[in-house]
């Protein structure tokens, strides 16, 4: 009896809050554009060199951060390395082992030692870099908390993606010299004008291979990013704490998936990369 | 209908449509993937990385899509 | 426009090998012994195990084998003194009955040896005693020749042989 009267009280008194919520007004409506989250503001000029501006902006600031943690996590694990592993040890080791394992062992047939500090190496440099754009840092417009991450730029992704791109033709050129590899992107059975025409189509697919390497990147941490702030600020443009409060129960929903695709897009990028630099280094023929 | 207008019509299109293929073909590799683990889980390692393969390269589709609505909405 | 996108390129081209050396050169050459030193150790310490089980199994099988030999060894000794005792029982009782026989077969003889020489003797007497009665019967009314052929007769009538082997039996 009294339990009951305990949860009736509780309901009403959430009712009656929801109620207050609804009816109050909410604060003044705030423009609010996503796409002027992604704007890159130069934060410290620099002179630039022919056509490369090398000012320091949001996204140049995240891939030092980026770059720092996996500096003082490497060092960190360097100083303290004991054979029997405390939790963070033991932790790094799972997810080198991951990359040592599940990334490298399980899709490359050769060249395992050669190449994967580079995949070992993209795949913490993505995953770090994801990760860290879920963290609100003090980046954005007059030193406010904001969501970026430097992978939610096109361009950053496309560097990653060109060194990807550059390092499969290297391995396969020096594996099998340079003519046997160009050589070996068609099948020596095929007749020669199909053969000269499966050489273009798969000169082509290597360029989509950049392309979508990048884009796929850079889409996913831009999407959820925009989804993000859309939710964010969908509170501001509805004027209404109710729904500010329902678009905040769902963002965090939206923010715990982000975790699990900036894991998971890190793990397609290292995957994707090895996938290539494998297959160029075990060309069919 | 204006250019704005119709740009953001096309956007929001391109996307809806641009997303449908990638969502069927995604359950399609899930479910065939989940249905090989269940035949054969000794071999899940393996299965659930070319899975993760499958669906970085299935994606992709519905983020070109992405890309078009955000040139159609920002750039064009 | 432009001019940004191709800096950050080089940031990120920069950053990226930047992170990608100090893990390399830092974090996966120690990670990687550590745990290339833990599976040695494992393999080591399971190689170790082996050894000992083997040890283990390898004396194990040796002293049931000792065991099986002793148990064999201690039935055969056990068959032997069964055997023994079993001879030396055989053999006194072959001895003690070779005895027996012999004792009787003496004491056999003795009986008839005695019983001859007591009918022998009876004989004798007999023979004398018919002597003298025949003598105070018949004082000199035979000759001594006759007298004796007489009795002659008259033992040979008399039936010793009987008398012999009713002792006997």
């Amino acid at each position: 009896m009294n339990r009951r009267l305990v949860l009736v009280a509780y309901l009403l008194v959430g009712l009656v809050a929801l109620a207050v919520l609804a009816i109050i007004p909410g604060g003044e409506r705030e423009e609010f554009d996503v796409a002027h989250e992604f704007e890159l503001q130069p934060i410290v000029e620099l002179p630039s060199i022919g056509p490369v501006d090398l000012s320091i902006n949001k996204a140049v600031v995240y891939l030092w951060v980026t770059t720092a943690i996996l500096v003082v996590l490497a060092v960190v694990i360097a100083r303290s390395i004991k054979p029997v592993p405390s939790r963070f040890q033991y932790m790094m080791e799972t997810i080198y082992d991951l990359a040592r394992n599940g990334i490298v062992g399980s899709v490359m047939k050769s060249g395992q030692v050669t190449w994967f500090p580079y995949i070992a190496g993209a795949f913490f440099f993505v995953l770090v870099s994801n990760l860290i754009g879920l963290v609100p840092l003090p980046f954005a417009e007059h030193n406010q908390f904001g969501f970026y991450a430097a992978t939610a730029n096109l361009y950053v992704t496309l560097a990653l993606a060109l060194c990807t791109f550059l390092f499969t033709h290297y391995a396969g050129i020096r594996k099998n010299g340079f003519f046997r590899y160009f050589a070996g992107w068609a099948p020596s059975s095929a007749p020669p004008v199909l053969r000269q025409l499966i050489l273009v189509i798969h000169a082509v697919s290597e360029a989509f291979r950049l392309v979508s390497l990048s884009v796929r990147l850079f889409a996913n941490m831009l999407a959820g990013h925009a989804i993000l702030g859309v939710f964010f600020a969908m509170a501001l443009i509805f004027q209404s704490y109710l729904a500010a409060l329902a678009l905040q129960m769902g963002s965090v929903l939206i923010y715990l998936f982000e975790i699990f695709v900036a894991f998971i897009q890190a793990f397609i990028f290292a995957i994707l990369s090895a996938v290539y630099i494998g297959g160029a280094l075990d060309q069919e023929h | 209908m204006d250019a704005e207008s119709a740009k953001l019509l096309a956007a929001g299109i391109s996307m809806g449509v641009g997303s449908l293929g990638p969502a069927l073909g995604l359950g399609m590799l899930i479910s065939k993937a989940l249905e090989s683990i269940a035949r054969q889980p000794e071999v899940s390692g393996d299965i659930r990385t070319n899975m993760f393969i499958g669906i970085g390269v299935t994606e992709a589709v519905a983020l070109y899509a992405f890309v078009i609505a955000l040139i159609l909405i920002f750039v064009a | 426009m432009l001019n940004t996108e191709w800096g950050l390129m080089v940031w990120t081209l920069i950053t990226f090998g930047l992170a990608v050396f100090v893990l390399w050169k830092y974090a996966f050459g120690p990670l990687q012994r550590v745990i290339d030193e833990r599976r040695a150790r494992i393999q080591e310490s399971m190689d170790s195990a082996e050894e000992t089980r083997a040890e283990a199994q390898r004396l194990l099988d040796e002293y049931k084998q000792t065991l099986a030999q002793v148990r064999g060894e201690a039935e055969a000794i056990l068959e032997r003194s069964r055997a023994s005792g079993e001879a030396a029982k055989a053999e006194i009782l072959a001895a003690s009955r070779d005895q027996a026989e012999r004792l009787v077969t003496r004491a056999h003889e003795q009986i008839e040896r005695e019983t001859r020489a007591a009918v022998q003797d009876l004989k004798a007497q007999v023979a004398d005693l018919t002597l003298l009665a025949t003598e105070k019967v018949a004082a000199s009314s035979l000759s001594e020749a006759d007298q004796r052929r007489l009795i002659d007769e008259a033992l040979a009538d008399l039936d010793f042989d009987k008398l012999t082997t009713e002792s006997n039996g």
